[in-house]
């Protein structure tokens, strides 16, 4: 799901900004990086780590997570547990199996097409003199990233913000990244469980 | 990395219009087991002839046109066309600058009704495929393919009129809200789906986006996790629709019945039962075409990582990558300049 006009105008003139992945003979940064990529699946990844049991459950549950154990390279947006345990019964309602299709629409606005390292992002902001920097999602966003000091800033279409929260997660196939907020607001179903008109 | 002779694979993809449902297709008369099409011109200016009802391969008699801007459109309808009131599948194909190395450009459209309900629904599904990807340039040891550019962007997204079968079962499970219990809200425009329908009139039901209207339920899409979950049945409504063959190769598709797409989605399905058993791919539907300016949303390089050594940014070239190609991107102008295709 992809609306061109969400981009503005102004984007038109931004050259796209150069990689962090630029190619050094002998860049020692390069190669301390690669270290750290496992040899793994990211779905094999995940499946190690602890403090995201809520988003991978949800992950599972709702067999994204399947999309992960494959060729194709995605960077997932991961929300830690303490992310959902935040939201309270609204968590809950977003688990239960009425609300999986919801959950499946939030969980794809955090997946970006590719092999999106914290590094290649902090560079192509860097790259674009500090502006922030847009990544399309296999969801309806498209996500922008801007630095807040060190840190990096992502927020979804709808305003959504969250911070990088922790060290990425490398493997053969992608990228999870922490991050401490959801990237899309809930909508009023799990607010309110009341009718809307 | 493979070497996959994507000039074979372009042409076969060029030559092949709608996957309509096997053996669904009753044709009109060619014989050829392939969907048949009528074919209509709109506004072709070179011989615009979509295949004259034969409809084996409307794009095929695209390439015989050359030269102008042709612009062939082989279509079936219900009723409509050249005796082929099947309607099943239509296929209409179109051929954009058509000198030869221009694109050809395929789009399929299917029109089925949806029960005793005459309009139906309504799926396109579009393919851009640049001629030039018969051509390839031997780079760093690898074939680097120009063309290939596949939309699925409005594929099996499309409105289903009615109420979904599941609900129809149901007690007043097609009734508008007052008479029955709300499930919850959701609103349309939290979907996404109302940029495409052009209300928010749409509710989350058990599943689907529906929208009532003055005697229940009156359309309704399926959502990724709802209707269409794993375990689920596929839905009849959405038929099944040929991938290009390097997206079977790629997504480890296998079984050409053993899959579905709607909406951006790659689905795994039992070719037997065609129970939803995984998810196989989640797109972007972002239109790469070479020759054309590259998407926005993909300042940061996102190439794979098995692929890093490859290709770099540089000077000279940006990569990127979605849906399951890396695109060489000109740094000054942003067009796309290949299309490569990754092999497992």
């Amino acid at each position: 799901m992809k609306i061109s006009s969400y981009f503005a105008l102004g984007a038109l003139a931004l050259a796209i900004p150069a990689a962090g992945c630029s190619k050094v003979e002998d860049d020692t940064a390069e190669t301390a990086s690669a270290e750290e990529v496992s040899d793994g699946t990211l779905a094999d990844l995940l499946a190690d780590q602890g403090d995201y049991d809520i988003a991978r459950s949800a992950l599972d549950e709702t067999g994204l997570e399947g999309v992960f154990d494959g060729a194709a390279s995605y960077t997932l947006l991961l929300p830690t547990d303490a992310v959902f345990e935040g939201l309270g019964s609204s968590a809950e309602d977003l688990q239960s199996e009425e609300g999986r299709a919801a959950l499946v629409a939030i969980m794809r606005d955090h997946i970006v097409p590719g092999y999106l390292a914290p590094e290649d992002i902090s560079a192509a902001i860097d790259s674009a003199s500090g502006a922030a920097v847009e990544m399309s999602t296999v969801g309806d966003a498209t996500l922008s990233f801007a630095k807040d000091g060190d840190a990096i800033v992502v927020t979804g279409a709808d305003g959504a913000t969250a911070r990088f929260a922790g060290t990425a997660l490398k493997a053969s196939n992608g990228v999870a990244i922490p991050v401490d907020g959801l990237l899309k607001p809930l909508g009023a179903a799990a607010e309110a469980a009341t009718p809307a008109d | 990395m493979r070497i996959l002779m994507a000039s074979v694979a372009a042409l076969a993809m060029a030559a092949t219009p709608a996957l309509a449902q096997p053996g669904k297709d009753k044709g009109n008369g060619n014989g050829g087991g392939k969907p048949a099409a009528a074919a209509k011109a709109e506004r072709g200016n070179g011989g615009g002839n979509g295949g004259g009802g034969n409809g084996n391969s409307a794009t095929k008699s695209d390439r015989g046109n050359g030269g102008g801007n042709d612009r062939v459109m082989a279509q079936s309808d219900r009723g409509n066309g050249n005796g082929n009131g099947n309607g099943n599948a239509s296929v209409r194909a179109t051929a954009e600058r058509g000198n030869g190395n221009g694109n050809a450009k395929a789009a399929v459209k299917a029109d089925r009704g949806n029960g005793a309900n005459d309009r139906g629904v309504v799926r396109q599904v579009e393919r851009t495929i640049d001629r030039r990807g018969a051509d390839y340039d031997r780079r760093g040891g690898d074939y680097v393919r120009r063309a290939a550019d596949y939309r699925f962007g409005d594929v099996n997204r499309g409105l289903i009129n009615g109420c979904p079968p599941g609900l129809a079962k149901k007690r007043n499970g097609c009734n508008p809200p007052g008479q029955v219990k709300d499930d919850g809200y959701y609103r349309s425009d939290w979907w996404g789906y109302d940029r495409y329908f052009g209300n928010n009139d749409y509710r989350y039901r058990d599943g689907y986006l529906v929208r009532y209207g003055d005697r229940g339920i009156a359309s309704y899409i399926p959502l990724l996790g709802g209707a269409l979950s794993i375990g689920n049945q596929w839905p009849s409504y959405y038929q099944p629709y040929e991938m290009p063959r390097y997206y079977n190769d790629f997504y480890g598709l296998n079984d050409p019945r053993g899959y579905r797409y709607a909406d951006d989605v790659i689905y795994r399905v039992d070719p037997e039962t065609s129970a939803i058993t995984s998810i196989a791919a989640l797109l972007t539907g972002d239109n790469f075409a070479v020759g054309q300016t590259m998407p926005m949303g993909y300042d940061v390089y996102n190439v794979p990582y098995g692929y890093r050594d490859r290709y770099y940014d540089s000077p000279d070239a940006y990569y990127r990558y979605s849906d399951g190609y890396i695109y060489q991107v000109d740094p000054e102008t942003r067009l796309i300049a290949a299309a490569i295709e990754l092999l497992v």
